[in-house]
């Protein structure tokens, strides 16, 4: 509740300027406010799915901070020329310090009449005079409400609109004659029973009688089973919607641990592809001390290769001088020289001899040379075994992975992080296993409604059979004398005025509602030609356009007209007098629609009060469509996010 | 100048757990691979431990098969005044000690020796 400290406002009193206004944007209160008359009334606050709002809830956030618990709302008014006093308090309990539930506070309610209070027990009772609170929907509405009754117009009865229905009933007085004639039901079943019991010995109906006690038994037996059946179909709706609110509440807990469990299973992925990627690594590493080495492994190649080339060119030379020498020891053994065949004189083999001599020191030199030539030859090959892996190519990719990796991994697991010391606030096994246990009573709920179902089927069948065998009793002359036999006659009678007075009823009723819906929706329709609206027997309304055709497409306005005429035709058919509170109720009509809908409220209500924002409807266009009609206008203003004031305009 | 070559090569016994770590802390898969992958970071580096101090670890046989080790060793050692495998464990002394300090400050960031 945003409201801090005390609030006031005051409706229309003349009867004339009977329209109020309260402005306010939205998340500012005026649901809120209209939960303040909802709540002193009923002591039920609603939120949106029509939950009902924890009382501890219901309190201002900043007085909690301050350690203010009370929230109280005073309404008076007048009914008949009788005064009333209605006031509902919200408090701590006696010995709660700082309330931490709803069960630590307590609400008291006290109403006075003309100035005489209303004992506690009768206060409930003296409201339900005023207002019931089944009626009251019909006068304390939102949008919300507009867009249940949108469900009615299905022809298809759907469980909602059938639910809805049956709300609707009760507010116009249907029950009481359903009851009357369940009563009459089990008035004749008792006098069946014993008209059994009293044509036992009649020979000509024996058979019959037997058969009826048989499917009677049957029939009883069916019943029981069906009360059990739609028993545990209440307890699981009733379950279910616990569960669902459950969940709802714990929604965000549910988001996180949706996000927790992502979070956890990236977390695995991640450290998956980390475990492949550092194996792969780790693989690679095994022999990549040979590219650590590779620069200086090419460097000392590349030298020993220009030390070997060096030493190659002397090897050639070596050839030549091998021919040189064979030569020269030629001559000096032949005395001849090998190419002209002249003779070598004794003076030349001296000279000969010499060069010989130096030749064969060189080629010495060159033979040493070779060694050290095939020593660095061994050094290269041994050298050029050391190749490069793939490791100096593969790694530098492989951790900047590992890194980019890494950082993933760090923030997922400070989210991770995060996201635990938030669930270890809640009970995240009790959630899951909520969401578990809806889930089954989802199911369960399907399996019910079939045999459900089937008992109705079964029953219905087993009636027929059984009609059929009590209409031979009823015929026999015998059997007519019998007392049992004419209160039989008496209760089926009964049975069958109530059950036509039912049906009238519903169908008058219903002929009502419709006439107060069309009144109500040709005063708001923009489209002249339509001639009105007509139910259907959920209570859902059609337009009809002006060749008595159903207009089956309807927009999201329209659909909010028709509803709208539908509270008001239920409104005048449950004849009672309230002022009428509309929150936010006009959001999707467009500006005429909503022009006629200003204009009409003051009409057909004492008091009408509008609680709306200034996209639905501005302050000066108010001014000017309901002029003097306006007893007063408030604005719901904003003191911070979580609290708001009532000021008058 | 040619040595009697050890059978058997190893790390002095401070240095021998950081061995051991490098492997335990799943930078390689073997001891076998962090000491030859050390060796050969010594030698980029041209660095290498004092000599002495040194308990065994493994078989020449087992860590150098093919012998490209000690060829490496052998020829990008600056001096050879010493067994070839001698020079490699104080290679292997020098860069295992190297590897687990630079392990031991946050990452080991191999990409950096092996351009």
């Amino acid at each position: 509740m945003p409201f801090k400290g005390e609030q006031e406002v005051v409706f229309p009193q003349d009867s004339y300027s009977n329209v109020l206004l309260i402005y306010a944007d939205n998340m500012r209160g005026k649901t809120s406010f209209l939960n303040a008359l909802r709540w002193c009334f009923y002591g039920e606050a609603i939120e949106r799915n029509r939950r009902v709002i924890e009382p501890f809830n219901i309190v201002n956030w900043d007085a909690a901070d301050e350690n203010e618990w009370e929230v109280s709302v005073d309404v008076k008014f007048e009914l008949e020329e009788i005064e009333y006093e209605l006031v509902r308090e919200l408090q701590r309990k006696p010995m709660i310090h700082i309330p931490k539930r709803s069960s630590d506070l307590e609400i008291k309610v006290a109403l006075r009449k003309d100035g005489k209070v209303i004992k506690p027990n009768e206060i409930t009772h003296e409201i339900n005079q005023i207002i019931p609170k089944d009626i009251a929907r019909f006068f304390l509405f939102d949008g919300e409400l507009l867009e249940e009754y949108e469900e009615l117009v299905k022809e298809e009865a759907s469980e909602k609109s059938e639910r809805i229905k049956e709300e609707i009933e009760k507010v116009l007085g249907v029950p009481a004659f359903l009851n009357a004639r369940d009563h009459l039901g089990v008035l004749l079943s008792k006098a069946r029973t014993q008209q059994g019991k009293d044509a036992k010995d009649i020979k000509s109906i024996k058979s019959a009688v037997t058969q009826c006690e048989l499917l009677e038994k049957q029939i009883k037996d069916l019943k029981r089973d069906l009360k059990l059946l739609e028993g545990n179909k209440n307890s699981n709706r009733k379950r279910i919607t616990k569960l669902k609110e459950i969940i709802e509440e714990f929604r965000s807990v549910h988001e996180d641990q949706k996000d927790y469990e992502e979070c956890k299973s990236d977390l695995s992925k991640l450290e998956k592809k980390q475990d492949i990627l550092s194996a792969k690594k780790r693989d690679l590493l095994k022999e990549a001390w040979k590219d650590v080495i590779s620069p200086l492994v090419e460097v000392k190649k590349t030298d020993l290769e220009k030390s070997r080339d060096k030493l190659i060119k002397p090897s050639k030379e070596e050839y030549k001088l091998e021919g040189k020498i064979e030569a020269l020891e030629s001559v000096l053994e032949n005395h001849k020289c090998p190419t002209c065949t002249q003779d070598a004189g004794e003076e030349i083999r001296i000279e000969i001899k010499n060069n010989l001599e130096k030749l064969q020191a060189g080629a010495q030199n060159i033979t040493s040379n070779n060694e050290t030539l095939n020593g660095l030859q061994e050094k290269i090959r041994n050298l050029s075994a050391i190749k490069k892996t793939s490791a100096s190519t593969e790694i530098p990719g492989i951790e900047k992975d590992l890194r980019s990796n890494s950082l993933d991994i760090n923030k997922l697991d400070t989210e991770r992080e995060r996201l635990k010391k938030e669930l270890s606030k809640h009970d995240t096994v009790q959630i899951k296993k909520d969401a578990k246990e809806r889930d089954g009573l989802l199911i369960l709920e399907g399996e019910i409604k079939t045999n459900i179902e089937d008992c109705r089927r079964n029953i219905s069948v087993k009636r027929e059979r059984y009609n059929v065998y009590a209409a031979k009793i009823d015929k026999d002359n015998t059997a007519k004398k019998m007392r049992s036999s004419r209160l039989v006659e008496a209760y089926k009678g009964l049975k069958l005025v109530f059950e036509d007075s039912i049906s009238t009823l519903r169908d008058s009723l219903r002929f009502q509602v419709q006439k107060h819906a069309t009144e109500t929706f040709k005063e708001l329709t923009t489209e002249q030609t339509y001639k009105g609206l007509k139910i259907n027997k959920n209570y859902g309304l059609s337009i009809i356009d002006e060749k008595d055709r159903e207009v089956t497409l309807r927009s999201s306005g329209a659909e909010e007209i028709v509803a709208l005429s539908l509270v008001s035709g239920l409104n005048l058919t449950a004849r009672k007098s309230a002022p009428i509170i509309m929150d936010t109720a006009m959001g999707r009509l467009d500006n005429k629609h909503r022009e006629n809908l200003l204009r009409f409220i003051p009409d057909v209500v004492d008091q009408a009060i509008l609680l709306v924002h200034e996209g639905e409807i501005r302050k000066e266009d108010a001014y000017k469509i309901l002029e003097s009609r306006i007893g007063g206008i408030y604005n719901i203003e904003r003191v911070s996010s979580s609290q708001s004031k009532i000021s008058k305009d | 100048m040619k040595h009697k070559e050890p059978k058997t090569i190893g790390l002095t016994l401070a240095t021998k757990p950081n061995l051991a770590r490098l492997v335990e802390d799943g930078y390689f898969n073997e001891q076998l691979d962090a000491y030859k992958f050390a060796v050969a970071l010594a030698l980029k580096t041209g660095r290498l431990a004092d000599p002495g101090g040194f308990t065994t670890i493994f078989n020449i046989g087992t860590i150098d098969l093919d012998r490209e080790i000690y060829e490496s060793v052998k020829i990008l050692r600056e001096y050879d005044e010493e067994p070839v495998y001698k020079t490699v464990e104080r290679l292997a002394e020098w860069g295992v000690n190297e590897l687990f300090q630079v392990s031991e400050s946050g990452d080991i960031d191999f990409s950096k020796w092996l351009k």
